[in-house]
């Protein structure tokens, strides 16, 4: 049953980002890209990570595709349809892809994680995996949880300082 | 359920905290009181950078090294590699304040940028931890994007930040799936766990481990500009602004090769003779690739680009020496980055200081007779090329000696063989410039262009304070070469 | 530091730099500029005659030696000291630098203070090459001096100037950077852990490495001797540089060759010196011969007196690889010869050039009438050149070849060609230039000396004539350091091959007597008769 699932969402997957990278209207390609992330959510769940799962809801198919939407509406979108969609160096990059995916399918296959039961991931016994996160996340990470807030400071005037340019210019 | 207070050590912590609050008070600054004089936020900014670098040397590394479960790690390295940094920003901020087609941008945001940048490569270099190698990374990373399109209107500064972004990002995404496969294949982010592992546990040389570690090797080579990674380089390099450019070709490849160095020390030892290998190969490529791309150039910023590639395959050979287990690799690589800094930066500042009022002076062609227009700054270039290309009595000699010292120590025979041979064919393109100053006759060269600007006190200091170092560093190593020796790695 | 070794090295430096802060925009600046130059070259060069008068003959040992802590972590150390074989260079180089000085005084206009740095600096950098006993001392010295001559071919030259000075600078670059390896390998691999030049002498390396190394260290040695086939910098920087240039060129910088040869790359290496010296004699044997059939040819005076430095040259390594007393005592004789008659070859040439503005021979002829004076220096240093008895090139070319003789008498037959060759090429060159029927107009009105090229040739002329006349003194300081060297490579030579050679005393090898021959006869005559 399980098994069963993994599958289908692994194809809804492969299916929903093969239709984006191909369509030629933006929204379109927004809105399958929504699709790919809602598959992937049920892998996460599937592998028990109801936090991921949740997470990849809310931010990814939540906050980041309504931006990438607003900033495919502020453009035209009329033009970028008619815009050729490929290049040459689309089957270099084809090849590349694929080979790429065959190495790292071929060493995963091989030798998959050993840490994972060796030493376990890292996280705490509690039983939830919410809370196993919030734990670890105050006490092993607290350190690159609280710098990476300079990361978003750091970004957040980077943005506005590119905005700005635009409005004077 | 009670969470524990961390251990942290603040003393060490301070040159960071610092920083970012340097950071955060010279945005503030700005935004309360705009119409303050730019030149008090530069001073402002230079004593932050100086108040850092004196906390980072005051605070002697003892046996609490590390804070936070080694999330942040305070040793003889990183107290290196902090001046190092510190230095190199405080450089580029004299510079900044010196290019004329800066006067005009927001001071706050620029300055303030440039210290985030700061913080992120100190973050990313004083740790063990993949994770916090990665949130430093990309601290940097974020502020440098936006500093190399800082200047508005112009569409090389365009170009150049966003080639830098979609490959930067480009990168961020091979070092960060690199680290994941290292996390799943030993269970840790933390560099001394990951080596306590690979020693203690049969399937520690797993595939999924050795495909991770080449994806890190990929992300870390695109930040130092190593073969084949380097193409973004003499394109991001010509378009940012010289200030900025200055601090990309100095800043983040110490921090990159920082992490590199502490990768390597952790893991090296037991990922086995493929790393070697690869080592061996990028150093070869790159200082090859540099130095032979670097002749044709005729952009000054673009040939420098190309030198700083060749440079980052020199230190590659200490890398590739420090795998193999050479005590001398790690202090010569940190002598090498202070005497590249000063040179560098040196070599930088006279591209500003020789700029005339609204344009630089960045073809090649433009430095004809400047030995006879402008002869302190010719001086000054001529000492900086002579270095870079290794040639005593300067640091660059001295540096480029102990750096294969290191690798002849360890039974590299045709690395420094192959590498010397290149600072061969790099005195070519160095001297082409010395050539230009001193033999040919200076052309209708605008008569002492803009040579006493507001920012002319500050191209000064750096560039008598860059000579002095390479002239020191060439006569009068030892005292700062014992420094680095022992400013040796706590792995443990 | 302090020493009077030391105070030699870096007295033109300190003075270079003083040199910076005297103006040079008006004639009295420039005035200034020379005269201060001046002053610091003849200071160095007394000092460096002190050196001379304290100098004890009779023993090999380094004097004068100054040793200091430089950088300990990898035992480098400042180390000085001078020998009999390093003695005659540096003096050689303290007398050039004052003449080169005083030939540019009109001969230079542009660019004075700078022109005159380079030179002091230069100076430095030449006499620490010849002083160095820490292996990256040498090395510091010789890349360093790359740079002040560098400028001096490309600032001051002549049309193709900056071809001739990144060739020059390419080329010496290219064949020192092995040498850098080679040198670490010694430190780490050979162990000892110390750049010590003398230390490392006690210590020579497993024979099987040694043909790489010596490899590495000949070929940076090589090029700048400049030996067969590697010579083609030579006649470009040469012929572009300014007289003063081509003076301290032609004068020192090819003795760092083949003093390199001697001081490192054979008594480190002996056996390898061994194994390599067939070929090295068959190309210093081919360099002489095919020096003098290139001077035979050309119209150029200057590449002329170039092409013969390349022949001349060839006879020193002719002499060094001979392995014998006669060879080497020979060889650094004519290392000095070579600098005192190429020098002042240079210097006439350069007078010519000053007054015609043409190098071209067929520009001359009849000389010798309007410019008497400037003439009999021509064929006095012609004659010094070419070997007369009772001038200076004799007593070396005839030591050279007696020992050559005794390694290998095809060798010596071919370096005597090369004598009969450079006479005949010299002897015609001046036939053309000064004598001949005929005068073309622009020469009538010929200036002949003045009294700062008085000034400049005289002490060359006496030196030629006293080196000629009188050698003895100069011997007496060099004869035991060549034995001694001798006894370093001889011995080492002979313990690895001593089976192979047969009877012992075949070759004057080692420390037993030289077979005494007519050659050693002369040797007793030049050294003077009583000797203690």
């Amino acid at each position: 049953m399980e098994l069963a699932f993994f599958y289908l969402f692994a194809a809804g997957i492969v299916g929903a980002s093969l239709l984006m990278v191909t369509r030629a209207n933006v929204i379109h390609a927004a809105l399958l890209l929504v699709l790919a992330f809602l598959f992937m959510a049920g892998l996460f769940v599937l592998a028990g990570a109801e936090f991921l799962a949740g997470v990849q809801i809310l931010i990814y198919a939540g906050g980041i595709m309504v931006l990438y939407l607003f900033s495919i509406m502020l453009m035209n979108v009329g033009v970028a349809v008619r815009l050729r969609q490929w290049h040459r160096q689309s089957v270099l990059a084809l090849a590349a892809a694929v080979l790429l995916g065959a190495e790292v399918w071929a060493v995963l296959g091989r030798g998959g994680y050993p840490g994972a039961k060796a030493w376990g991931w890292g996280l705490g016994q509690t039983p939830g995996n919410v809370e196993a996160l919030g734990e670890v996340l105050y006490t092993k990470f607290l350190f690159p949880f609280e710098v990476a807030s300079i990361l978003l400071l750091a970004a957040m005037i980077g943005a506005i300082v590119l905005a700005k340019r635009e409005i004077t210019r | 359920m009670t969470i524990p207070f961390p251990q942290i050590h603040w003393a060490y912590l301070l040159p960071v905290l610092l920083v970012v609050g340097g950071a955060v008070f010279v945005l503030m600054w700005d935004a309360f009181f705009p119409q303050r004089e730019r030149s008090f936020l530069v001073t402002l900014t230079l004593a932050v950078l100086a108040s850092a670098l004196g906390a980072s040397l005051a605070a002697q590394p003892g046996s609490e090294a590390a804070s936070m479960g080694g999330m942040y790690l305070y040793d003889g390295f990183t107290r290196f590699v902090f001046a190092l940094i510190l230095l190199s920003s405080f450089f580029s901020v004299l510079l900044s304040a010196a290019q004329r087609s800066l006067e005009e941008v927001p001071a706050g945001d620029y300055l303030g940028l440039i210290l985030f940048a700061t913080s992120g490569m100190m973050l990313m270099a004083a740790t063990r931890s993949l994770l916090m190698v990665f949130v430093g990374l990309e601290i940097f990373s974020l502020a440098l994007y936006v500093l190399a399109g800082f200047l508005r209107g112009q569409p090389e500064g365009n170009e150049a930040a966003l080639k830098y972004f979609l490959l930067g990002s480009f990168a961020s995404g091979f070092l960060l799936y690199g680290m994941a496969l290292i996390f799943g294949a030993t269970g840790s982010v933390d560099l001394m766990e990951i080596a306590q592992r690979l020693t203690t546990s049969p399937p520690s040389r797993s595939p999924a481990f050795l495909l991770g570690l080449g994806f890190v090797v990929v992300g870390l080579g695109f930040k130092v500009a190593a073969a084949p990674f380097y193409m973004w380089t003499p394109d991001v390099y010509e378009g940012s602004p010289t200030a900025v450019t200055a601090f990309m070709s100095v800043g983040p490849k110490v921090a990159a090769f920082a992490a590199f160095f502490r990768l390597l020390l952790a893991v090296g030892p037991r990922a086995g003779a493929e790393l070697d290998a690869i080592l061996w190969v990028m150093a070869v490529l790159t200082m090859t690739a540099g130095n032979v791309s670097a002749i044709w150039q005729s952009n000054i910023k673009r040939m420098l680009a190309y030198s700083s590639i060749a440079h980052a395959g020199y230190i590659l050979v200490a890398l590739a020496a420090v795998r193999r287990g050479s005590d001398l690799a790690t202090g010569s690589f940190l002598f090498y980055m202070l005497v590249y800094a000063l040179m560098n930066m040196g070599a930088f500042c006279v591209v500003v200081a020789a700029g005339a009022r609204g344009e630089e002076r960045t073809r090649i062609e433009d430095y004809a007779g400047l030995g006879y227009t402008r002869p302190a700054l010719a001086a000054a270039m001529a000492l900086f090329m002579v270095s870079l290309a290794g040639i005593p009595p300067t640091g660059g000699f001295v540096a480029k000696f102990y750096l294969f010292s290191a690798a002849v120590k360890v039974g590299f025979v045709w690395l420094p063989v192959i590498a010397v041979l290149n600072s061969v064919v790099s005195v070519s393109y160095y001297l082409r410039l010395v050539v230009l100053m001193y033999m040919r006759e200076p052309g209708e060269a605008p008569a002492r262009p803009g040579l006493l600007g507001p920012g002319w006190s500050y191209a000064l200091a750096a560039l008598v304070l860059a000579a002095a170092g390479v002239l020191n560093f060439g006569i009068f190593p030892s005292s700062f070469f014992e420094l680095a020796l022992r400013s040796t790695l706590l792995l443990n | 530091m302090g020493g009077l070794l030391s105070w030699i090295v870096f007295l033109p430096c300190i003075g270079g730099l003083a040199l910076l802060f005297v103006g040079d925009g008006d004639e009295a600046g420039r005035r200034r500029v020379r005269l201060l130059a001046l002053a610091v070259s003849l200071a160095t060069f007394a000092l460096s005659l002190a050196l001379y008068s304290g100098f004890q003959g009779g023993t090999a040992r380094m004097q004068f030696a100054e040793a200091a802590s430089w950088m300990p972590q990898l035992g480098i150390a400042y180390k000085v000291g001078v020998d009999g074989l390093s003695l005659p260079l540096v003096l050689l180089t303290t007398f050039l630098t004052p003449i080169a000085i005083l030939f540019s005084w009109e001969d230079v206009g542009r660019r004075v203070r700078l022109y005159h740095v380079a030179l002091l600096f230069l100076e430095t950098g030449m006499i620490g090459v010849f002083v160095a006993l820490d292996f990256f001392l040498f090395y510091v010295f010789w890349e360093a001096m790359l740079i002040p001559m560098y400028l001096i071919i490309g600032v001051w030259g002549g049309p193709r100037r900056i071809y001739a000075a990144v060739k020059f600078f390419l080329y010496t670059m290219a064949g020192s950077v092995l040498m850098l390896v080679a040198i670490l390998w010694l430190y780490f691999v050979q162990g000892g852990q110390t750049f010590d030049i003398l230390a490392h002498l006690d210590r020579p390396p497993d024979p099987a490495v040694q043909g790489w190394l010596f490899a590495a260290f000949a070929l940076s040695f090589a090029i700048k001797v400049p030996m067969f086939p590697f010579h083609t910098w030579l006649p470009d920087a040469h012929v572009e540089a300014p007289t003063a240039g081509s003076v301290i060129l032609a004068g020192v910088l090819l003795k760092m060759g083949t003093y390199g040869f001697m001081r490192l790359a054979m008594p480190l290496f002996p056996s390898a010196a061994r194994d390599f010296a067939p070929l090295i004699l068959a190309l210093a044997v081919i360099g002489i011969i095919y020096g003098a059939l290139m001077a035979m040819v050309q119209d150029d005076v200057k590449k002329l007196v170039a092409y013969s430095s390349v022949s001349h040259l060839g006879f020193v390594m002719l002499g060094l690889f001979s392995f014998n007393l006669l060879g080497v005592s020979g060889g650094v004789l004519q290392m000095v010869n070579h600098g005192v008659s190429t020098g002042a070859l240079f210097l006439i040439v350069g007078m010519l050039y000053s007054r015609r503005h043409t190098r071209l021979i067929a520009d001359y002829g009849g000389i010798a009438r309007v410019a008497p004076a400037l003439s009999a220096f021509f064929v006095l240093t012609t004659l010094s050149s070419i070997g007369l008895p009772g001038l200076n090139g004799f007593v070396g070319e005839f030591t050279i070849l007696a020992g050559a003789f005794q390694r290998n008498p095809a060798f010596a037959a071919a370096g005597a060609a090369g004598v009969v060759l450079s006479a005949i090429y010299m002897l015609w060159m001046l036939q053309r230039v000064l004598f001949g029927s005929r005068l073309a107009p622009a020469n009538e009105n010929l200036p002949d000396l003045s009294a700062r090229e008085w000034a400049v040739m005289i002490p060359m002329a006496f030196l030629m004539f006293w080196i000629g006349l009188y050698p003895k003194p100069l011997l007496e300081k060099i004869e035991p350091s060549a034995q001694a060297w001798l006894a370093q490579v001889g011995r080492r030579v002979l313990r690895v091959e001593a089976p192979v050679l047969g009877p012992p005393g075949g070759l004057p090898l080692g420390r037993g007597p030289a077979p005494r021959g007519v050659a050693a006869a002369w040797m007793e005559r030049l050294r003077g008769e009583g000797r203690p």
